[in-house]
């Protein structure tokens, strides 16, 4: 039975692990996009009356495109700058809101999409596309190269080529990866290293006077990673963020002043130089944690602010109140850098691009370039819509020139095809345009060129992500069947489903109803963002029921508070994030001590419950001792490692003490604690033979904190010491006073299954890649390492549901013994799965119903990466897996005695 | 409250559902919903859930108060008229007063109870408390004042009937069918709130209070098939049987016996 068991587990998650790969190879597919790169000839010939002769201008490049207007460019990004950084009333960058104030510069809120993380932002900032969601995974997948835009049109490459300007590129080293061999001269820095805030920058600014002051460049890219490094590790109202804006805001300074200076000696020696254009821009903005990655108002409201001789903004005078205030609201997209930047120096516009102009940057040109430039625009957004549209078709420009009349007054409102819609009118705006005379006024060409193209690139967005139906399908299907395949072994081979002979339920009710109302709710889009709320709210109904059917009212009471008081710690979700909770009144300056004392009290108290529970459940003296010891010294180190860190650590003198004792490196302290970690579990099983095994899950509750906290946050230590009061709660099991309500009972092991998910939320996660937390990611890793990383970013994101397995496992081994144990742990394991299988299979069916809604890439994608990380990451590595060798080792360490 | 009234079965000659006047006990169920329908309908324009839902609840609570002090004033709740006596019990006018007086202490407790359980289920712990306490107390007046007109003041007597699954009478099936319905579809309603639908009723607590009212509803029908329709349908069908025993009794004796079997099973 034993061996059918195993291999039938081993069967079926083989299965599912093959259908989850082909869901995703078909969900997530890389993004496909016209191949090859826009050259001269794919400019259209000026549709405007008069001035070329048709036949002549087809494919001719001397005289229809306009004069580039500058002949330099400073892309200067400035990493998660959010717009209130720059124009908001708090801001630090005095100098850059002078030159707003003076109309030296022209400022936008620039809108990103959903991912909003570093790499799929520069791909979209430098294509004009939008990138597909996997970006967002490789993203933190840094080696990845299949990635690069080596062979994907962009304007760096337009540049280049075609603009023949010399590229450098000081910064991180993102941009290294994405564009090969593009640089001339580059410095590239890591940008996973959060920790450092300063150095980042340094490494950048140096390079600035330099650089900028030589005279062979045509292209320079700054990208400063610091303002980035503060968010995610203190948030956007930390201290350190006001003095990164004037830093900043100097380096704006000195690179307006090199580059006027310059240009005025340039223009001087030669008459046809054109000025330099200075662009400040953010690739991604951040939330109120300083996080980023989702699709809220904080994180997508970045910055544009245009700075050249040619900017002609209007003056804005501060009657009172912050004039610069109003361009929080005026959003454009950040798409829209691509087209404006290729038209200003007069290269062709990248193959994919679906960014619109902005017009206001467009004002140096006369009418009838303009026109035209709109018209090359469009004439490439209209490429892409007949590459994607089947029932569009080749426009004949011969026609449309002959009767424009026709074309003009087409009504396209009440076509349905979307791909004919668009043709229709992108027909209208060209007979404008040709209709148009030099004398009239050209506005109303404008804007019907403005419509098509807005349609066009709202349109595109939506659709340029090609799914893999089959495969998906394929992936559905089996993981159906691997639905029904758990189904058939809970009944088989655990605590059967159905009891065949009464034909009535075995599994209590409150776990199918729980079951059932989160496959529903997987439906509901808010119900994923705010998926907190359920099991919050699960919780507290399952320990109601307790209550309800159950004795021990006072001590499930108290638990239902207990969890009330965690809830109340980190609002998490997208709707309700900002509300105050208690992490923000512990991060407030003023309440650090707190913080502290809250650590303190923790870390004692689960000294104090390995002391208890090593006096009650173990008689051997030496190894005890030696738990204990350890215990208490990682936990010293988990202190030191987050005093080190925090700008506000522990001053006290007695701390001073033991804090010499103690390695003097963070890395250092980090390293200790996995040590130590490895040392109490092997101390935990060294002490078994003379006690009885089953009690070894026990330390491992405590054993394994110092690890769990060291990879969390310090305002986080008081919401493990709850859980650890809420389990101790628990023990011991009060018998039921009423026989017949038996069935809506819930286990004790099914309200800590609730309480290990609500803890992935309680400690700050969400399911939302902007929740992802890496500050503690680096914790004693002094080199970049994938893995390691990866690890120590699952541990420290599923602290605490692995805290709550182990406790589940630990009860169940506490309560049975031998050959029952390993019933019970198989029971339990054919359950979990068939929950998880089914959750899976109800995600992907979502997301393949709901692959067209707008919601897909913001919640459906990222939803569905968290789920898989519970599966494979949760279920399968650390539950099956892990959970299977650990009861195994219990098992034999029994027998041996 | 006298405690025959609770024993389960009266062991008299009438059947039990001839005890209890249907039309009287009929009205009364009527009149509840009725009046708790009417406690949401607002007096001024201005006083609505939305801008003030505070005192809108108060002035709902009164209502409801106002009628369940009635009830409990004149003592007439509930299969409360037996028999034939239409008329209620006289009694002392201090004790009705005091019974009155029991009501409403208790009603503010169990409110007071529910504020506390509405806090743990997530409600707002810091603010909003006006609109957490006025909601309990609609809550408490819609779920469990039933309860506490109909069951005897002791603990075991609240959870004999709303907690066990024993056989119940039928005052408990009554209490146990207000206060459930309304407890669960009040539960229920809680989903409403995370919803992304950006609606003004979202907020709370109206979801809450409407599935509060809704559940007392819904209440008052099950209260109706449980309490009415089944025990008259059981009576009916038992009075049928015991008819057609009867009536086969008297065939027999017309005709005597006939059947074998039946001669042997006599000896």
């Amino acid at each position: 039975m034993r061996w059918v068991y195993a291999s039938a587990l081993s069967v079926l998650l083989v299965v599912e692990l093959v259908g989850l790969g082909l869901f995703a190879k078909g969900f997530f597919p890389y993004k496909k996009s016209i191949p090859g790169f826009a050259g001269r000839e794919d400019q259209p010939m000026d549709i405007g009356r008069g001035l070329n002769a048709p036949a002549t201008a087809q494919h001719n490049n001397s005289g229809v495109s306009a004069e580039p207007q500058y002949d330099r460019l400073v892309l200067m990004v400035v990493d998660a700058l959010r717009n209130d950084f720059v124009f908001g009333n708090e801001s630090g960058m005095a100098y850059t809101q002078n030159l707003l104030r003076s109309g030296a510069a022209l400022g936008f809120t620039a809108k990103a999409q959903a991912p909003t993380v570093t790499m799929p932002r520069i791909k979209a900032l430098m294509t004009g596309t939008v990138p597909s969601f996997l970006d967002a995974v490789l993203n933190i997948a840094e080696s990845d190269t299949s990635s690069s835009l080596k062979h994907q049109d962009n304007l760096l490459w337009q540049l280049k080529t075609h603009g023949g300007k010399e590229i450098n590129m000081f910064g991180d080293d993102t941009w290294l990866r994405l564009f090969p061999d593009m640089f001339t001269r580059t410095d590239g820095t890591s940008s996973f290293y959060v920790a450092d805030t300063v150095e980042v920058d340094t490494n950048v600014t140096r390079h600035v006077r330099p650089e900028l002051e030589r005279d062979d460049w045509g292209v320079v890219v700054l990208h400063y990673l610091g303002l980035d490094h503060i968010g995610h590790l203190a948030g956007p109202k930390s201290p350190l963020m006001r003095p990164k804006q004037r830093e900043m805001d100097d380096i704006v300074r000195t690179v307006h002043g090199i580059v006027a200076d310059q240009d005025r000696k340039r223009m001087a020696a030669d008459a046809q130089a054109k000025p330099t254009l200075v662009v400040l821009l953010g690739d991604h903005a951040m939330n109120e944690i300083g996080n980023h990655g989702g699709n809220s108002q904080l994180e997508t409201s970045t910055v544009f602010v245009f700075i050249g001789s040619g900017i002609a903004g209007q003056p804005m005078a501060d009657h009172g109140r912050n004039a610069l205030s109003k361009l929080l609201a005026s959003n454009v997209q950040q798409s829209s850098l691509v087209s404006t930047l290729a038209l200003l120096f007069g290269v062709p516009i990248p193959k994919n691009n679906l960014g619109l102009p902005l017009p206001e940057l467009l004002g140096g040109y006369s009418d009838r370039e303009r026109l035209h430039m709109l018209q090359t625009v469009s004439a490439q957004i209209y490429g892409l819509v007949r590459a994607n549209e089947n029932n569009a078709v080749a426009v004949d420009l011969q026609q449309i020139i002959a009767n424009p009349a026709v074309y003009a007054k087409a009504d396209c409102s009440h076509i349905d095809t979307a791909g004919s819609q668009m043709q229709c009118k992108y027909e209208a705006a060209l007979a404008m345009h040709r209709q148009a005379s030099s004398n009239t006024d050209v506005s109303n060409v404008e804007r019907a060129y403005y419509e098509f193209m807005e349609l066009a690139s709202t349109h595109l967005s939506r659709a340029s992500s090609g799914y893999n139906l089959q495969l998906m399908t394929m992936g559905l299907v089996l993981m159906a069947a691997t639905v029904l395949g758990f189904a058939v072994l809970c009944q088989f081979g655990g605590t059967s489903l159905i009891h065949f002979k009464s034909r009535r339920l075995a599994v209590s009710l409150p776990a199918v109803g729980m079951w059932a109302t989160y496959l529903l709710s997987t439906l509901s889009s808010s119900l994923i963002e705010e998926e907190h709320q359920f099991w919050y709210f699960w919780v507290q109904t399952l320990l109601a029921l307790r209550l309800a059917t159950n004795g021990g009212r006072y001590r499930t009471l108290a638990q239902m508070a207990a969890f009330r008081v965690v809830r109340a710690w980190n609002q998490t979700g997208q709707f309700w994030a900002g509300e105050p909770d208690v992490r923000q009144y512990l991060n407030a300056p003023e309440n650090a001590w707190l913080v502290w004392v809250l650590a303190v009290v923790t870390l004692g108290a689960i000294n104090a419950a390995a002391w208890a529970l090593h006096r009650r459940y173990r008689r051997s003296v030496l190894w005890s001792r030696a738990f204990r010891g350890l215990l208490a010294y990682a936990s010293v180190c988990v202190l030191a490692y987050h005093s080190d860190r925090s700008h506000e650590g522990l001053t006290l003198g007695v701390w001073k003490m033991v804090r010499a004792c103690l390695p003097s490196d963070s890395a250092r302290l980090a390293q200790s604690v996995y040590f130590a970690t490895a040392l109490l579990a092997a101390t935990s099983c060294a002490g078994l033979r003379r006690a009885g095994a089953y009690v070894a899950p026990l330390d491992a509750l405590t054993g394994v904190m110092p690890l769990l906290l060291l990879l969390s946050r310090p305002h986080n230590f008081a919401v493990f010491g709850l859980f650890f009061v809420i389990c101790a709660l628990f023990f011991p099991e009060v018998p039921t006073n009423s026989q017949s309500r038996e069935l809506l009972l819930p286990s004790r092991v099914l309200v800590i299954f609730a309480l290990a998910h609500a803890s992935f939320f309680a400690l700050g996660n969400s399911n939302s890649l902007a929740s992802i937390d890496l500050s503690n990611a680096y914790a004693g890793v002094s080199r970049y390492n994938e893995a390691l990383v990866g690890v120590l970013v699952f541990i420290g994101s599923w602290a605490g549901p692995l805290w709550w397995a182990m406790a589940g496992l630990a009860l169940v081994a506490l309560e049975t013994e031998g050959v029952r144990l390993q019933l019970q742990v198989r029971a339990l394991l054919a359950a979990a799965h068939l929950w998880q299988a089914s959750t899976l299979l109800a995600i992907s069916w979502v997301a393949t119903m709901m692959r067209t809604h707008l919601f897909v890439w913001s919640v459906f994608s990222p939803r569905y990466l968290y789920q898989i990380a519970w599966s494979v990451g949760f279920y399968l590595a650390c539950g099956t897996v892990g959970g299977l060798m650990w009861v195994a080792a219990i098992v034999y360490i029994a027998h041996q005695r | 409250m006298v405690s025959e009234l609770h024993s389960p079965a009266s062991h008299s000659s009438v059947p039990v559902h001839k005890q209890y006047p249907i039309v009287f006990n009929g009205i009364q169920l009527g009149l509840s919903g009725l009046v708790c329908a009417l406690a949401l309908v607002s007096p001024r324009k201005s006083l609505n859930l939305y801008d003030n839902p505070a005192s809108y609840l108060c002035v709902s609570a009164c209502i409801m108060l106002a009628y369940y002090a009635l009830l409990a004033f004149f003592d007439v709740y509930c299969f409360k008229a037996r028999g034939d006596s239409w008329r209620p019990r006289a009694r002392p006018t201090s004790v009705r007063i005091s019974s009155v007086l029991s009501m409403v202490a208790s009603t503010l407790a169990a409110a007071l109870v529910i504020a506390v359980g509405f806090v743990l289920f997530g409600a707002p712990a810091t603010t909003h408390y006006a609109e957490t306490l006025t909601a309990a107390l609609n809550v408490s007046l819609l779920a469990v004042t039933p309860s506490i007109l109909t069951l005897k003041p002791t603990f075991g007597a609240y959870r004999r009937a709303l907690l066990s699954a024993e056989q119940k009478s039928i005052p408990e099936k009554w209490a146990s069918g207000f206060f459930w319905c309304t407890i669960c579809v009040t539960w229920m309603s809680a989903y409403f709130i995370p919803m992304d639908w950006e609606r003004p009723w979202q907020k709370w607590p109206i979801p809450v209070i409407g599935g509060a009212f809704l559940g007392n509803m819904m209440g008052v029908l099950y209260v109706l098939v449980r309490c009415f329709v089944v025990p008259i349908a059981r009576a009916d069908f038992e009075e049928t049987q015991s008819i057609q025993r009867q009536m086969a009794r008297d065939y027999e004796a017309q005709r005597g016996p006939v059947t074998r079997s039946m001669a042997k099973k006599d000896k």
